[in-house]
């Protein structure tokens, strides 16, 4: 479980987090929605203990998060941002199994977890000799999505993992990412601005709102009894496109 | 190719090169090994300075090889009359020819006409000593064409009074103010309308196609009659006079009473007209330094008339002795100079590598400190290398050290510079994601920030191989060897083959490093990030 209590940050004398508070339990998939600017990714740098609050306590699974170089919950924690992040001067497999590596796993183990997540991700294995320049977007974000799963972590953040992938695509690989964490069952918390994307992950839904948590609830919860004017203004921003809707049924 | 292994090919490379490195430099040292104990003998690069030290040097070995007293190590060539002292202070040198005008202007400052004993109890406290006169006076003087001089009736300085139209151009080093050219006027009460500095080397060709009318000269310039020019003479006696002396160490002439007592044998031998004959023999090409000198001292009864044949000293002493154009095949020396050129090169460059790329990630991470490094670095490449030079014989001596050392200095910025230009611009998520992934410091640095910095690392390493290549000549000056000898030789003697025989390896040679580096970028360089640029 994560909670966090009390939290502010500032940066720069600007506030980033404003007295955030709230628990996370285990084994969901919980969404930080928010347009940009509302503090979603500080969250996670929090989460990650690479930065410290102002004010305030991170714990997760009871424990005091203490910033540390490296990251003190690295074995725990899998991380994939928008573009992926994948080092440019290893392959694909080089990239994944970079911890793995360092941490004096076998050839052998780290060939099977790598077939077992190739397959589990839906990627063709011979892409994974192949250098990031070489892969598509999404191709990348799954090499991305290997990375992050690979130690088998407790906790997997995923900030924005399609923010920069055409419709289709995107389409494609939220299945794939949902399909996985309902197998894995890990605790899952994905950053998003796209309201369709928080509604097809999230268990629990966090809207931020300059540096504030506005709601935190199910998807239902925020539709039905918004705790601000914000939140349904927010759900509602998505232009809505009538000439789509017979398509739909 | 993995990180690892690109890493492990470094270090590979790294290790090869030293370990080839030290082997050469052991066997070097090795073959240098004699019984005869050996005596230092330095010369200045130009003619005079050659010939004379030679025939110290032939004196010796043969003085050695009669009465197994010592062996003569030749460095000859030394940049600058100042380094070539304080080597012999310092010991790095044993002997050398000196001028008594210089040597009272460093010891005697009041008296610019000290004679042989007050020069002697003032080296004394040194720990040098000095021969009496070798018999001639080399000393300044002003040259005018021979036909001008006819047409003005010019014979003697005091003649220029009258002639306030000739054009003068004069060394740097003879218009300063305290005793050179404006004294001279002063006392002789010249005046010119036109006065401007030039090298030496390129005065004699300006008087010849008639662009200036005068300039200082030498009394022993061996290239007056070439240059169809004559000496005026100095009827007021203004100029110091230049007496040629041998100075060597003290403790030298006890230790070698035999070979020193030949030495002297040499006092008074020299008029002024059998140097400038001499001079002139080398500077025409007529003759080698090594013959000229040999046949001289054999003429004079200095040295047995079985010396006449080369004496067959080993390659490696061969290469020390002055290269002098006539009677030396092209390739002579050239691979012991390649060889010596190559090490200075890639040892110094192999220290900049190992201290300047820690420096640059010590820059990158601790940023204040990292001003500082580079200023000091940018500083350090702003001393002019023969100063540096002169900084480095107190401690380092002469030779090859002080040049490894210089070297190194000047490859430190650009290795320094280039290890954080390339850290600096790095994608700062991409270090934020390997500390999220749980790489350390150093593993992030192993694995991830100097591959990708590996780019701009290996262009500063190839830019301070490729000045290196070119700095690593001023080695000569400093008894190094190297391709620069030639240059130096070249320079002196005014012989336009020795010089291109020391720069068309030269530039080779930075041509090749650079070609070199390009391919071991192609090596070192992660693939990734090739198909980037």
């Amino acid at each position: 479980m994560i909670a966090l209590q009390g939290v502010s940050k500032q940066f720069g004398g600007k506030p980033t987090l404003t007295s955030v508070s709230f628990r996370l339990d285990a084994g969901r998939t919980h969404v930080f929605l928010g347009s940009s600017g509302s503090g979603k990714t500080t969250l996670l740098r929090l989460i990650a203990g690479i930065l410290a609050p102002d004010a305030g306590t991170v714990t997760v699974d009871g424990v005091l998060v203490k910033v540390a170089d490296p990251c003190p919950l690295a074995d725990r924690l899998g991380y994939m941002t928008q573009e992926g992040g994948l080092f440019p001067h290893m392959t694909a497999a080089q990239n994944v199994t970079l911890m793995a590596r360092v941490r004096g796993w076998s050839g052998s183990a780290m060939q099977a977890r790598l077939s077992e997540l190739a397959a589990a991700v839906d990627l063709e294995p011979a892409l994974l000799q192949h250098l990031p320049v070489q892969l598509s977007g999404g191709q990348r974000q799954r090499v991305a999505l290997i990375r992050a799963l690979f130690l088998n972590p407790q906790y997997v953040l995923l900030d924005e993992p399609m923010g920069a992938l055409d419709p289709l695509i995107r389409r494609e690989l939220q299945g794939v990412l949902k399909a996985v964490f309902q197998r894995l069952k890990t605790t899952v918390i994905l950053v998003t601005h796209d309201v369709g994307e928080a509604a097809f992950f999230g268990d629990t839904i966090m809207l931020l709102h300059g540096g504030r948590v506005l709601q935190h609830g199910s998807f239902e919860e925020l539709v039905q009894t918004p705790a601000h004017p914000y939140v349904t203004e927010f759900l509602m921003a998505q232009r809505p496109v009538p000439q789509l809707r017979a398509l739909a049924t | 190719m993995s990180e690892r292994k690109s890493l492990r090919l470094l270090f590979a490379t790294a290790a090869a090169t030293a370990l080839v490195l030290l082997l050469f430099v052991g066997s070097a040292v090795h073959s240098g090994q004699h019984s005869r104990p050996k005596i230092r003998v330095a010369s200045k690069p130009f003619t005079e300075s050659y010939i004379l030290s030679e025939m110290v040097a032939q004196i010796i070995d043969s003085v050695g090889e009669s009465t197994g007293e010592a062996r003569a190590e030749r460095k000859f060539g030394l940049g600058g009359p100042t380094l070539v002292f304080d080597a012999l202070k310092s010991g790095d040198i044993d002997v050398d020819i000196n001028y008594t005008g210089a040597l009272a202007h460093l010891f005697v400052k009041e008296n610019k006409n000290a004679d042989i004993g007050q020069l002697r109890t003032a080296l004394a406290p040194v720990g040098v000593t000095l021969s009496e006169s070798l018999g001639f006076n080399n000393t300044y003087a002003i040259a005018v064409r021979t036909d001008s001089a006819r047409a003005l009736s010019l014979a003697t300085i005091s003649d220029l009074r009258g002639h306030p139209e000739l054009r003068g151009a004069f060394t740097p080093d003879f218009l300063n103010p305290d005793d050179g050219f404006y004294k001279l006027a002063e006392v002789y009460g010249l005046k010119f309308a036109s006065l401007k500095p030039m090298q030496h080397s390129l005065a004699y060709p300006a008087l010849k196609s008639r662009e200036i009318d005068m300039t200082d000269a030498y009394t022993t310039d061996g290239t007056l009659a070439m240059f169809d020019l004559v000496l005026l003479k100095d009827d007021q006696d203004f100029f110091p006079k230049y007496y040629g002396v041998i100075t060597i160490r003290t403790e030298l002439v006890t230790r070698f009473p035999r070979t020193w007592a030949a030495l002297r044998r040499l006092e008074g031998r020299l008029s002024d007209e059998s140097m400038v004959r001499l001079n002139a023999k080398v500077d025409n090409k007529q003759s080698s330094i090594e013959e000229t000198a040999r046949s001289f001292l054999i003429e004079s009864g200095l040295l047995p008339k079985s010396a006449a044949s080369s004496q067959g000293s080993p390659d490696t002493e061969r290469a020390k002795s002055p290269p002098t154009g006539s009677g030396e095949s092209l390739w002579d020396g050239l691979l012991v100079s390649t060889y010596e050129h190559l090490s200075l090169v890639l040892i110094s460059l192999l220290l900049s590598c190992l201290v300047g790329i820690p420096l640059g990630v010590t820059a990158f991470h601790y940023r204040r400190v990292g001003h500082v490094l580079i200023a000091a670095t940018g500083l350090l490449q702003t001393i002019p290398s023969l100063a540096l030079l002169c900084f480095l014989i107190p401690v380092l001596g002469i030779g090859t050290l002080p040049t490894i050392f210089t070297l190194f200095i000047y490859g430190l910025l650009p290795v320094v510079q280039s290890t954080t230009a390339g850290l600096m611009s790095l994608d700062p998520k991409l270090i934020e994601i390997g500390k999220i992934m749980g790489l350390n410091r150093w593993q992030r640095l192993r694995l991830i920030e100097l591959p990708l910095a590996s780019i701009s690392i290996m262009s500063g390493i190839k830019t301070t191989a490729v000045i290196n290549v070119a700095t690593a000549t001023i080695a000569a000056l400093i008894g190094a060897g190297g391709y620069g000898r030639y240059i130096t030789s070249g320079l002196a003697l005014n012989d336009v083959g020795l010089i291109l025989k020391g720069a068309i390896p030269t530039a080779l040679m930075a041509v090749g490093f650079h070609g070199l580096f390009e391919l071991l970028s192609r090596i070192i360089v992660p693939r990734g990030l090739q198909r980037l640029t």
